[in-house]
């Protein structure tokens, strides 16, 4: 299904496995960065990774899609598998 | 002082707003005034998707969260970026199928691609449904705030049914497009209240810092930092956030209101930029808890222990007049600017897809007077819920997305997998809501404990609806 040129998409993973699956492994870190509880400051950083990421995304799929304003491209082709 | 300042705020906004309508061109059909006319631009897009993600969910019950829980209030982090992430793979489909079928509501998504009238009707009404709770949120903060400005003496009923009564005046004033101007009085509104309450919290609290306000809380209350949070025995666990984070990322934009949002987009590529603005906006819910953990240090005990009131009786003991009526009136948008979407949304559903199905011969005059004549019934019946409710506005939120969350599927197939056909989509939505039914909870609890329901839920409708699909093929599907 996934078509390669759209394969940057994985990288949607980490927002996942940062903000969600890290979450039990981080909990308990005693190690308060800025005054501000771990478990806090772990999910505020993930904040800003999330914004990095889909922000790198975006500039691969604008140079992929170009200014064409239609519909996603990749859509007409059943879609990929992220998210 | 407070009343006269909280007073000039709402007015002050709504006259503007009437004033910026009136400037655009005068929205006459359904469609334009449902959609704001297909042609919003990146940045009063952008304002109104803030305003979507600063609810008096977020402010007051976020920060009533930290202030009875502590470390669950992390949960605002964790779900807004998320949904940014779900959002920018999933708005383009949405906009793009919206322009294709020419569509304004969920429902009509949901009847043209499965080629179902029957599935939309059913759809419309599960929106409807969401969106009630979704109001009665606002109903409740509203009414906290009206018996802030105008005295305990009035009763929590009757705040509620003045409340109502403010926000339809505030959506018949006019449409979609005053909501944008609004929203962006309000986004303005509440940076300045986060400064002022930020900027004295420390004092009113005696620590020296806003820094030295979080070392404080973890060193009196060492369980508020990390999960469990203060309250272990509510079960509101590192599990319950993952699962609740996941859930409300998954049921952001199944929102009928923030669907339908999609489709007013002016372009893919204007979704795509907002999405990766989005999860910016987040990062200040770090002022949001500051305050809920501000307001347990100064031993904040608001009326009943009700954690919807932390934040606003902190602000009133501790603040000057003037701030309060600052704080008051932004609240009041807060309530005011989400309501009268999801107010709008409501009826649009109702006459598009619910009425106009049945009675086909309706004019688009007839179906706009229905629509505004429902989202009084709408309104009156988020009253009646929020009679005799004590539950946080957390916790309404989370049933208001597990509720919308058995739409998901239907949306998430579309887009994913081609077998899926209107049958098999109907029978995950009635399993899943059965799986929500409160005789259900005990024996979830007891085979995944603390998951969140609506994600268990989902999780059950989504199989169902694959398994049917497969079973019972649809006829003919190009």
């Amino acid at each position: 299904m996934t078509t390669g040129r759209y394969g940057h998409r994985w990288l949607f993973l980490i927002p996942f496995l940062w903000q969600i699956a890290a979450v039990p492994l981080v909990n308990d870190v005693a190690w308060r960065p800025l005054s501000l509880p771990f478990p806090m400051a772990w999910q505020m950083v993930g904040i800003v990774v999330t914004t990095i990421v889909i922000a790198i995304v975006f500039r691969l799929d604008e140079r992929i899609d170009g200014d064409e304003d239609g519909a996603d491209g990749e859509a007409l082709q059943g879609g990929d598998h992220h998210a | 002082m407070i009343l006269a300042l909280t007073l000039a705020i709402v007015l002050g906004t709504v006259i503007g707003a009437v004033l910026y309508s009136r400037r655009q061109a005068r929205a006459k059909t359904m469609a334009e005034w449902a959609v704001g006319g297909r042609r919003f631009g990146i940045l009063i897009f952008w304002f109104l998707n803030a305003g979507e993600i600063y609810t008096t969910f977020a402010v007051l019950g976020i920060s009533g969260f930290a202030w009875a829980y502590g470390a669950p209030a992390y949960l605002a982090l964790t779900s807004v970026s998320l949904a940014a992430v779900i959002g920018y793979w999933l708005m383009p489909r949405i906009w793009a199928a919206g322009h294709k079928d020419n569509l304004v509501t969920q429902a009509d998504f949901f009847a043209a691609h499965y080629r179902a009238t029957w599935l939309g009707v059913v759809v419309g009404l599960a929106g409807i449904a969401a969106l009630i709770v979704y109001v009665q949120i606002q109903i409740t903060a509203l009414g906290l705030i009206l018996r802030l400005t105008l005295g305990q003496d009035v009763s929590p009923a009757l705040a509620a049914i003045m409340a109502a009564v403010v926000m339809v005046a505030f959506v018949f004033l006019a449409g979609l497009r005053s909501a944008a101007f609004a929203a962006g009085v309000k986004d303005i509104l509440m940076l300045v209240v986060v400064v002022v309450l930020c900027g004295g919290a420390a004092t009113a609290v005696g620590a020296s810092s806003i820094m030295d306000i979080y070392t404080r809380v973890q060193d009196n209350f060492p369980a508020a930092g990390s999960f469990p949070g203060l309250k272990p025995e509510a079960g509101l666990d590192s599990v319950w956030l993952m699962t609740s984070g996941l859930n409300v990322a998954i049921g952001n934009w199944i929102l009928p209101h923030l669907f339908q949002l999609c489709f007013s987009a002016g372009s893919r590529k204007t979704i795509r930029r907002n999405a990766v603005l989005q999860p910016i906006y987040s990062l200040s819910y770090f002022f949001i808890i500051l305050l809920g953990f501000a307001a347990l240090l100064a031993g904040t005990q608001p009326p009943d222990g009700d954690s919807n009131a932390a934040l606003i009786t902190f602000v009133a003991g501790h603040y000057p007049p003037w701030a309060v009526g600052l704080f008051a009136g932004t609240a009041c948008l807060l309530a005011l600017v989400p309501g009268s979407v999801l107010l709008l949304t409501a009826g649009s559903l109702f006459s598009r897809n619910v009425l106009k199905p049945m009675l086909p011969s309706l004019t688009d005059r007839a179906a706009l007077l229905a629509s505004r004549l429902s989202m009084l019934v709408f309104a009156g019946t988020a009253v009646w819920l929020t009679l005799g409710a004590s539950r946080s506005l957390v916790e309404i939120g989370l049933s208001a997305y597990a509720a919308i969350g058995m739409l998901a599927p239907g949306v998430y197939f579309a887009f994913t997998w081609k077998r899926a056909n209107a049958v098999g989509i109907m029978a995950g939505i009635v399993v899943g809501y059965a799986a929500l039914l409160p005789q259900m909870q005990p024996f979830w609890g007891e085979l995944l404990p603390h998951w969140d329901t609506g994600l268990v839920a989902m999780i059950v409708n989504a199989a169902v609806a694959a398994l049917v699909s497969v079973a019972i093929p649809s006829r003919s599907r190009d």
